[in-house]
């Protein structure tokens, strides 16, 4: 049958793991990226295909502590601990 | 070792192992068996049948068993928290989409053509509303712990939050209850991890 005659359909989620089908690896695939996430090294993938590499680096701060502290202008972006 | 995720449970099946991470086991397995996405994601399932609770770590991201073990360590609460709000919790993914916006190829200049277009995205609109509303119609005796919808350019991606023990009457309520629309198409897969619940509220 068509793929477009298909309007209601049910998979596991090992045989949509494993399936070619176009809706399915767009669907997995839109799964592969959620979940926690630490840190590290992402590769977005379509069709186990690797297309995007990102470095995460992330930091943890109070958005206050990014910007110019007024009694220290010399020091940009000093985090203050206070 | 490739970490893949954080469980209560001592006992996973093989070839995962636990490490102990504060008050929960980190779960890993060796990296020629968890090296691409979708073989941490085959082995998240294969976990899921065995555990009751999984806080599945982004099958994506490929994290050291070092670094997941600090980030653990250092982030127990609120781990701690999440494990509690996801206990025994599967998710089921629902794909909705309606037939492209096509106004036709007899439109008599392009105002019509416009029209027509119009029309047409209000048609979608309507029968993708019309899908989701079945869906949760169809759910409505299920005990439904929590939902996330991410539109997207054709559709509408729809992800539902059960109980494990629930899973198998969400999926006979959505086969008995869902009737095609034309143009429409809903693809329902799962059970699965609860991958799209399982952030903890803060930059992790």
């Amino acid at each position: 049958m068509p793929e477009a005659d298909i309007s209601l359909r049910f998979a596991t989620a090992e045989d949509a793991l494993a399936s070619p089908e176009t809706t399915l690896v767009e669907l997995v695939d839109g799964l592969l990226a959620q979940g926690v996430v630490i840190r590290g090294d992402l590769w977005l993938t379509v069709a186990d295909v690797d297309l995007v590499f990102l470095r995460l680096d992330l930091l943890l701060t109070n958005p206050e502590a990014l910007r110019p502290d007024p009694l220290h202008p010399a020091s940009p972006g000093r985090p203050r601990l206070s | 070792m490739i970490a893949l995720g954080v469980t209560p449970s001592c006992f996973v099946p093989p070839p995962c192992l636990p490490l102990r991470c504060g008050r929960f086991q980190l779960l890993c397995a060796p990296a020629a068996q968890a090296g691409t996405p979708r073989d941490r994601m085959r082995l998240h399932l294969a976990c899921a049948d065995h555990l009751l609770t999984l806080l599945p770590f982004a099958p994506a991201l490929e994290t050291g068993s070092d670094m997941a073990l600090s980030w653990g360590i250092a982030r127990s609460d609120g781990i701690e928290a999440a494990l509690l709000r996801l206990a025994g919790a599967r998710q089921l993914s629902l794909d909705l989409r309606a037939a492209p916006d096509r106004p036709g190829q007899a439109a008599a200049g392009g105002a019509d053509w416009l029209k027509r277009r119009a029309a047409a995205m209000r048609q979608r609109t309507a029968a993708l509303e019309a899908l989701r509303r079945g869906v949760e119609d169809a759910c409505a005796g299920i005990a439904l712990r929590d939902r996330r919808a991410h539109p997207r350019q054709d559709g509408l991606r729809l992800h539902l939050l059960f109980d494990r023990a629930a899973v198998p009457a969400a999926l006979e309520a959505l086969r008995q209850g869902l009737r095609p629309l034309p143009g429409c198409t809903l693809t329902v897969t799962g059970p699965w991890p609860p991958y799209d619940f399982a952030g903890l509220g803060e930059i992790a």
